[in-house]
């Protein structure tokens, strides 16, 4: 982002009382909420970490912009949210989606021989209405989000998290709608047994 | 007539989340959750999987519904020595 070039001007508006803002300040106060908005997009901690510095040294170059008028972290996540779609461009852009032309071994593997279950989806008795009320499920939650693969995660994040539609991500990733559907596929399956295991995990009627 | 496989069920359900069945596809799916129970649970499921992911979606940034995960102690030394370097 490139320096306002107004430089002078808003070093006198400093000396003149407007707030100096310090960037070991928004780290602290910030950071994790920063962090914990990245993850549900990208997946990856290390990824979401990334995006969190590339955010605040983006708002350390351009504080001449913030002037005060929205808060502090509604600026800073207006600026992550920036930070996550180019990181969703370049990615695009730098490498090819993997494959799913080739079968989903994983996903095979839930399936027996006739492509019937072999193990029954459990019964989920912990109830999803309560499990949405704590603060621990939605750990396991991002866990297994975290898990997929991360083209498959940022994706999955597109179209459910963010609610695009399936044209516009067709779009932006240059492919066909059913090898979206597949990629979706897979993604919920994937998610879906994970929250089976860590979380709704009961008995196993068979 | 072919009702799908278990396999083919769950695709079926799933692209019922990102397109409009064509009425043979809702039809047959129709006929082979009658039959599965199996199949039923796993669509009762993948409901919920979107209500959480939607309520995600919607959680404001400080929410307890977004994971409670913090920077690792090296992400913030390392975040906080880029930042001094400007």
């Amino acid at each position: 982002m490139a320096l306002d070039s107004t430089d002078a001007k808003d070093s006198t508006r400093d000396i003149s009382g407007a707030p100096r803002l310090d960037p070991d300040r928004w780290l602290n106060g910030h950071g994790d909420v920063l962090f914990r908005f990245a993850k549900t997009r990208v997946g990856r901690s290390e990824v979401a970490e990334d995006l969190v510095q590339e955010t605040l040294l983006a708002a350390l170059r351009s504080q001449q912009q913030f002037r005060g008028e929205a808060d502090e972290r509604t600026w800073l996540l207006a600026i992550l949210k920036r930070k996550i779609i180019d990181h969703l461009r370049l990615r695009d852009r730098e490498s090819a989606f993997p494959s799913f032309h080739k079968a989903d071994e994983w996903v095979d593997d839930l399936f027996d021989q006739r492509e019937r279950w072999k193990v029954a989806p459990g019964n989920w008795e912990r109830g999803p209405g309560a499990a949405m009320e704590r603060a621990e499920f939605w750990g396991v939650f991002s866990d297994c989000l975290g898990k997929l693969p991360q083209r498959m995660a940022e994706t999955f994040s597109q179209r459910e998290i963010d609610q695009l539609s399936t044209e516009e991500i067709c779009k932006e990733l240059a492919i066909s709608p059913s090898n979206l559907w597949v990629i979706l596929y897979r993604a919920r399956m994937r998610l879906w047994k994970c929250l089976d295991k860590n979380w709704f995990g009961g008995e196993r009627e068979q | 007539m072919n009702i799908f496989s278990c396999k083919q069920a769950s695709q079926m359900v799933s692209e019922s989340m990102d397109r409009p069945l064509r009425l043979r596809e809702r039809v047959t799916l129709r006929m082979h959750l009658l039959m599965c129970s199996f199949c039923t649970r796993f669509v009762r499921q993948m409901r919920v999987l979107r209500r959480a992911v939607v309520q995600l979606g919607q959680a404001t940034p400080e929410s307890s519904v977004l994971p409670q995960v913090s920077l690792s102690t090296e992400a913030r030394a390392r975040i906080s020595r880029v930042l001094s370097e400007g």
